[in-house]
């Protein structure tokens, strides 16, 4: 499944919903679903809130994949570049610093997904996010 | 999302329901901000019926936490699914928050 939303806030919701309703088509675990749509939020408010130095509208193009038992996101965008796997990974001795210090949704996102890649081609962002679904 | 509150054993109740994400988030906060401005200085907040959370909701809740801790009052998790458990540890929030299986664990003692 194959949307387009633009870079505000609300326009979550129908990433969202468009993926309950891929996902729906699949046997997959409540769990899963729930882990891949925090997934979802975090890699789209962290695109929608960073990622552009204007109020001007973007698109932000995602893909939904199930293949051979594994789920494939994939999130392209035009914004500033920004690779979510250089951000250092936080010491889990001090969470206040994790929290507070930004990079927990980052955190989550990394831990929740079993790989993620990222690329920076003709000037968007490529992130794509796999979970097995067995 | 939606919320409702309610008042047992004189203790102020909020269960949240639905998601906590970086577009719903907002609204909690001002719900919960409202029930510690006025003047509740022991809240439970009833997960029960949440799917899930995201970093804009664990953001909302630390600055309940605190804002409360300024009144020196607590607050008090329960209800938490297998996935906002997950969530909690992965973050470090099982360290922050008191948390209960239950409602009525919650209150015990509080």
């Amino acid at each position: 499944m194959t949307i387009s939303i633009r870079n505000r806030l609300n326009e979550i919701g129908h990433a969202h919903r468009s993926f309950l309703t891929f996902i729906g088509n699949y046997q997959v675990e409540d769990a899963l679903i729930q882990k891949m749509s925090i997934v979802i939020d975090e890699v789209l408010s962290n695109i929608i809130q960073y990622g552009f130095k204007s109020q001007e509208i973007h698109t932000i193009d995602i893909e939904y994949i199930i293949h051979k038992n594994i789920l494939e996101m994939k999130f392209v965008d035009d914004g500033r570049p920004f690779n979510p796997l250089m951000i250092p990974q936080p010491d889990l001795n001090h969470p206040l610093e994790l929290i507070e210090g930004g990079g927990l949704g980052i955190h989550i996102m990394r831990n929740l997904a079993d790989d993620i890649n990222y690329s920076r081609i003709d000037g968007r962002n490529y992130l794509v996010i796999k979970k097995s679904v067995l | 999302m939606e919320f409702t509150t309610h008042t047992r054993d004189s203790i102020k109740v909020i269960s949240l329901k639905g998601e906590m994400n970086a577009n719903t988030s907002g609204q909690a906060e001002t719900r919960i901000d409202q029930l510690i401005m006025g003047g509740n200085k022991k809240l439970i907040i009833n997960l029960d019926d949440l799917n899930y959370i995201s970093s804009a909701g664990l953001r909302v809740l630390l600055s309940a936490n605190k804002l409360m801790k300024n009144k020196e009052g607590e607050i008090r998790l329960c209800g938490l699914n297998d996935t906002v458990k997950e969530v909690f540890e992965i973050s470090g929030f099982h360290m922050i928050f008191p948390i209960f299986q239950s409602e009525s664990e919650a209150l015990s003692g509080f």
